[in-house]
């Protein structure tokens, strides 16, 4: 550990910790509106549907990263919103937005109904419950072919841009789906960044730490598990339809457990429970495969994308438990330090406190699991002698 | 009356683990259970808490909670220091501390309070932007006290308090607990198998063997008994 | 809180900004305006142009210039996943076709093959058709597997007037020049599969027969079906019994070959699908001692090494066949099979040699063929001469059957093959019963027409 002195000590909440989170802000917006001008347009819509599927990732993050719950029903989600999107603009004639807007809810309600099993279930039985999900979706676009066309597909899927000077270009609505996208992926960032940070969000994490202890503080089990699996459903959701207006065709073999599991595999990849982590590994897991499918050619291809994936995953799982996110804090870490506010009135002649013999050499930073207590080892003695009879 | 059990039986499905408990906390009083593992002391806890279905009747300043969920519980008053902390490692201390705050919605007063704790135990306002995972034993218990009192509760159920901690934390705990007492007019139930300082702060106490009430008395006449002291006292 | 509302706030303005912001100028294609028009065909390309659908203004680039130097062609294929063992040797022999040609053939262009992997998924296909264009900048897509991969690329052939030539799907979606004029399906059409089963068994049961129809739960099984209802219409071959197989479904169709026989079915129509349920039904329908007076099978399942693991199940079997078979004793003499296997031998030394690939050959002849043809035309070989040229021609590929011909004549012939030889399995081989053409009338019944 480096000390503090050689690092760059920043106090929260300064005048430079607000001015370099704004120009973080800023530079993010500036890349975002240079893009089109610098790329060529097959890779903008390569960046949309990166962008498409780190919002799932990002929805994913809060069922199962901060929620704790595997989800292995997600690609279900995702392909419920592309085909609500995609059968009532087609065979309907409903508008995108509105269309998008029935998704969310549509997918918010079966994320609850899939919730409520899930609640009585811990670990395993939350994965089976959404696996048979997972499992079931594409074949009921198959089933009710009639409305999603089957296994053929669905067809001819767009979102007209609107009438603006910036989407008229030959490649207007390569720019309209990009920006559709990135306001997508926003908004759901957004949604999650509130959600989690305040009451709401303390009850999510205490839940997936202690679920016991959680509820025996108050927090309500039910009305917070609900709430998460239903809104990570619905941001699913609306990734999936803006995937169906992006690449305006919907097959079921898009939305099969594959998809699922690179999804969790991005959202381990950018790190777990990280707000900006997920939308990292969203992008991976769209950029990973083309990167891949460039190196390959008719003349001996090897699926790279999957031995890539695997030995990240086996690397983050041996060296990097935060993923990515992680990675960056820690090598931030070594050169800039965030000083947090201490509170108001810092108390100087400290009451008889438990705290004073210095327990620092004994932090454990794998933090102790909550019902087995680490015993104090150091303690064995007469009470010990008394507890054992 | 502060609480009331009365011939409370709970288990865990299998079969009944408490058999017809009756027992009663008075405003103000500490009031400890002495028992062996396996005695019923945690599933005690968790059938007044409401976290498993309970029979009989459990009142709480003579409301009857025996149909009462949990949430509804701490709302009602009644604060629990869970076996093994309960912390929740990934929340910041702080994050901890506004968890026990959860069923309150006066911010103001529930920041007082945050500084009230802070002030009580320093090591946590130093650490109040850390991960909670990363305490020590020691410190993860003061969290767990200061966590249930933000609270405010009128009675605190402890689980086990001791458990984990050497010694001289076992004391110190323990003094910080009569402190609290005394200084709040704190009702306090305490499950404790470490009978010879959980009854120097207690009041009365009770004696749980196999899932029923095999003694009760004042603290001095259960550190008297033969019985106790043979089992527990260990002279 | 601060950053809260900084982050909300940056929202709001990068939202506003974009509705202010002027179009970006996007590599010269920004004006619709359109630079075509004023080319080296003239009016004649005008007319083409009007012939086909095509509005030259609505193009990116001038198609009707001829082309020059190297003519990229670009092939999205799925190299890796699970369709790559069935789809990746394709790329194969049109890569061993494009060196071939370019020797062999009198060309006013330099081909050079481009194959991008696209995973077999058509959300994919369209990214890596969009790559090709934009990026690689190739004049022509060629042979694009799959129906709904086929309607993933042909968006972007839309969108930046680039041909694509052979796009291999039997479907009848696929097939749509009304609104994809820019692309050029070629496979044997389900519908024309079917017509050869229903030609053939109308002459050998005047009296009538009983039908049991097996097809797989996908796009291919489903457009089977589809023709089988409307073709045995107003015959005397009575479906009596429908049954499906699940794509992935791998388990011996005990139940559907049981529920089929018990219909009392003489006659069975065929369409599991290819990969792994060809033998599988063949061996069923003989375990179960099912006496059938014919059975007609897909022509995907043709291919030799789907044949062969039914072994004696297999004989008797009758199926529609067009792209000829290196393995088949009847192609030894056959020149047009000698030239694939040389090329293959030559360019791509050491890699497979089977009737599957066979088709990856044929598609990069039809491009060849086109562009001798356009290159004579008053079009020259522009990319729309090349267009125009693919929608008209008829011509004798070297990998297909004899008397199998690809023939198109836009608008009222949209179908390229429109003729299938009806073949009998028998001792590993598939021996010609009789060779169908049904030229000019499946268009707008295997394609979507007017």
């Amino acid at each position: 550990m480096t000390s503090a002195k050689q690092r760059l000590v920043i106090v929260e909440g300064s005048a430079l910790h607000l001015g370099l989170r704004i120009a973080g802000a800023l530079a993010i917006i500036a890349t975002a509106f240079a893009l089109p001008y610098v790329l060529e347009p097959f890779r903008l819509s390569q960046i949309a549907g990166a962008c498409v599927y780190a919002m799932a990732v990002v929805g994913l993050n809060l069922l199962a990263g901060f929620g704790g719950q595997i989800s292995l029903g997600h690609a279900a989600f995702f392909g419920l919103g592309a085909y609500t999107t995609g059968v009532l603009t087609t065979g309907y004639g409903v508008d995108p937005a509105l269309s998008f807007l029935v998704g969310i809810v549509v997918c918010f309600a079966v994320g609850v109904i899939v919730a409520f099993p899930a609640l009585r279930l811990r670990g395993i039985y939350v994965a089976l419950v959404t696996l048979a999900v997972g499992l079931i979706f594409p074949t009921l676009v198959i089933r009710f072919a009639d409305l999603t066309g089957g296994s053929t597909g669905l067809f001819g899927v767009t979102y007209q841009p609107p009438d603006l000077a910036y989407f008229s270009g030959f490649n207007g609505r390569v720019y309209w789906n990009y920006w559709l996208a990135v306001a997508g992926l926003a908004l759901a960032c957004l949604v999650v960044r509130n959600l989690m940070n305040g009451r709401f969000g303390r009850s999510v994490i205490a839940l997936r730490d202690n679920e016991t202890a959680a509820v025996i503080m108050g927090v309500n089990r039910t009305g917070t598990r609900v709430v998460v699996f239903g809104t990570s459903a619905s941001i699913a959701g609306l990734a999936g339809s803006l995937f169906a207006v992006s690449s305006g065709l919907l097959t079921p073999l898009s939305f099969s457990l594959l998809l699922t599991l690179y999804f969790l595999a991005g959202m381990i990849i950018g790190g777990a429970s990280s707000f900006w982590g997920p939308v990292l590994g969203g992008f991976l897991i769209y950029f990973v495969p083309v990167w891949s499918a460039e190196l390959s050619s008719i003349n001996g291809s090897q699926n790279l994308a999957g031995v890539v994936f695997g030995v990240i995953i086996i690397l983050i799982t041996f060296f990097l438990r935060s993923g990515l996110a992680g990675l960056v804090r820690t090598l931030l870490g070594l050169v800039v330090r965030v000083e947090p506010r201490m509170p108001v009135a810092v108390p100087s002649a400290a009451r008889a406190s438990l705290s004073e013999p210095r327990l620092t050499e004994r932090h454990h930073l794998s933090a102790p699991a909550d019902d087995r207590p680490e015993l104090d080892r150091s303690g064995v003695g007469s009470t010990d002698a008394a507890r054992n009879h | 009356m502060s609480l009331e059990l009365q011939g409370v039986s709970a288990g865990y499905g299998a079969g009944d683990v408490l058999h017809e408990i009756s027992l009663d906390v008075r405003p103000g009083e500490v009031v400890v259970i002495l028992g062996a593992n396996g005695a019923g002391k945690t599933t005690l806890m968790r059938a007044v808490s409401g976290v498993i279905p309970r029979r009989g009747r459990i009142l709480f300043e003579g409301k009857d909670i025996s149909r009462t969920g949990p949430e509804q519980i701490v709302r009602l008053g009644l604060a629990q220091v869970p076996q093994g902390r309960g912390t929740f490692v990934d929340l910041t201390v702080e994050e901890n501390l506004r968890t026990g705050a959860l069923s309150r919605r006066d911010s103001a007063r529930v920041n007082e309070d945050l500084d009230r704790w802070y002030t009580t135990y320093p090591r946590l306002a130093e650490r109040r932007r850390q991960k909670a995972g990363l305490l020590s034993g020691g410190e993860q218990q003061m969290l767990a006290v200061s966590r249930a009192m933000m609270s405010r509760p009128r009675l605190l159920l402890c689980d086990e308090p001791s458990l984990g901690l050497s010694p001289r934390l076992t004391q110190e705990l323990f003094a910080s607990l009569r402190s609290i007492n005394e200084e709040w007019d704190m009702s306090m139930l305490i499950v404790e198998q470490n009978a010879a300082i959980a009854l120097g702060i207690a009041t009365r106490g009770y004696l749980l063997e196999v899932g029923t009430i095999a003694r009760a008395g004042s603290a001095d006449e259960l550190s008297d008994s033969d019985a106790v002291r043979a089992a527990y006292l260990g002279y | 809180m601060k950053t809260r509302l900084i982050t909300a706030a940056s929202g709001v303005a990068l939202l506003a900004l974009v509705s202010a912001c002027a179009s970006p100028s996007g590599d010269g294609n920004g004006s619709s305006g359109g630079s075509g028009g004023g080319g080296g065909g003239g009016n004649a390309a005008q007319e083409a142009a009007e012939e086909l659908g095509i509005d030259l203004s609505k193009c990116p680039t001038d198609i009707t210039q001829p082309l020059t130097g190297t003519l990229k062609i670009g092939t999205p294929l799925a190299l890796t996943g699970p369709a790559a063992p069935a789809v990746a040797p394709l790329g194969v022999a049109q890569q061993a076709a494009v060196d071939y040609f370019n020797e062999t053939a009198d060309l006013p262009v330099e081909l050079e093959l481009i194959v991008k992997d696209d995973q077999f998924a058509p959300d994919k296909t369209l990214a890596v058709a969009q790559e090709l264009v934009q990026s690689d900048e190739v004049g022509v897509l060629n042979g694009v597997v799959g129906t709904a991969n086929v309607a993933a690329a042909r968006e972007v052939a839309q969108q930046y007037c680039v041909p694509l030539i052979a796009a291999t799907s039997g479907g009848r979606s696929a097939n749509d020049p009304t609104n994809y004029p820019f692309t050029v399906p070629w496979s044997l059409p389900s519908y024309v599969d079917v017509s050869a089963w229903v030609a053939h068994l109308e002459e050998d049961f005047p009296d009538g027969a009983k039908v049991a129809v097996y097809t797989a739960n996908t796009e291919s099984g489903e457009d089977y079906l589809e023709a089988i209802e409307e073709l045995t219409e107003g015959t005397n071959l009575e479906v009596v019994s429908e049954t499906t197989i699940e794509a992935a479904d791998s388990a011996p169709p005990a139940a559907q070959v049981t529920t089929m026989k018990a219909s009392g079915a003489n006659v069975l129509f065929a369409a599991p699908s290819p990969t792994g349920q060809c033998s599988s039904l063949m061996t069923e329908v003989a375990n179960q001692g099912w006496d059938l007076d014919a059975f007609m099978l897909t022509t995907q399942c043709t291919v030799l090494q789907l044949m062969e693991p039914a072994g004696a199940a297999a004989d008797g079997v009758f199926a529609s066949t067009y792209i000829n078979d290196p393995a088949l004793d009847s192609a030894q003499d056959d020149e047009g099979v000698q030239e694939y296997v040389a090329a293959v031998e030559q360019y791509q030394p050491g890699k497979p040699i089977v009737g599957s690939t066979m088709s990856g050959f044929s598609e990069i002849e039809v491009l060849v063929r086109a562009i001798e043809q356009a290159d004579g035309s008053p079009l020259g070989a522009s990319p729309l001469g090349i267009l125009y040229a693919a929608t008209h021609m008829t011509f004798q590929s070297k990998a297909m059957l004899p008397g199998v011909t690809y023939s198109l004549n836009y608008p009222q012939d949209q179908v390229a093959m429109e003729s299938a030889q009806l073949s009998q399995f028998s001792d590993g081989q598939w021996e010609k019963v009789q060779v169908f053409d049904f030229n000019g009338e499946t268009t707008g019944k295997a394609s979507i027409g007017d």
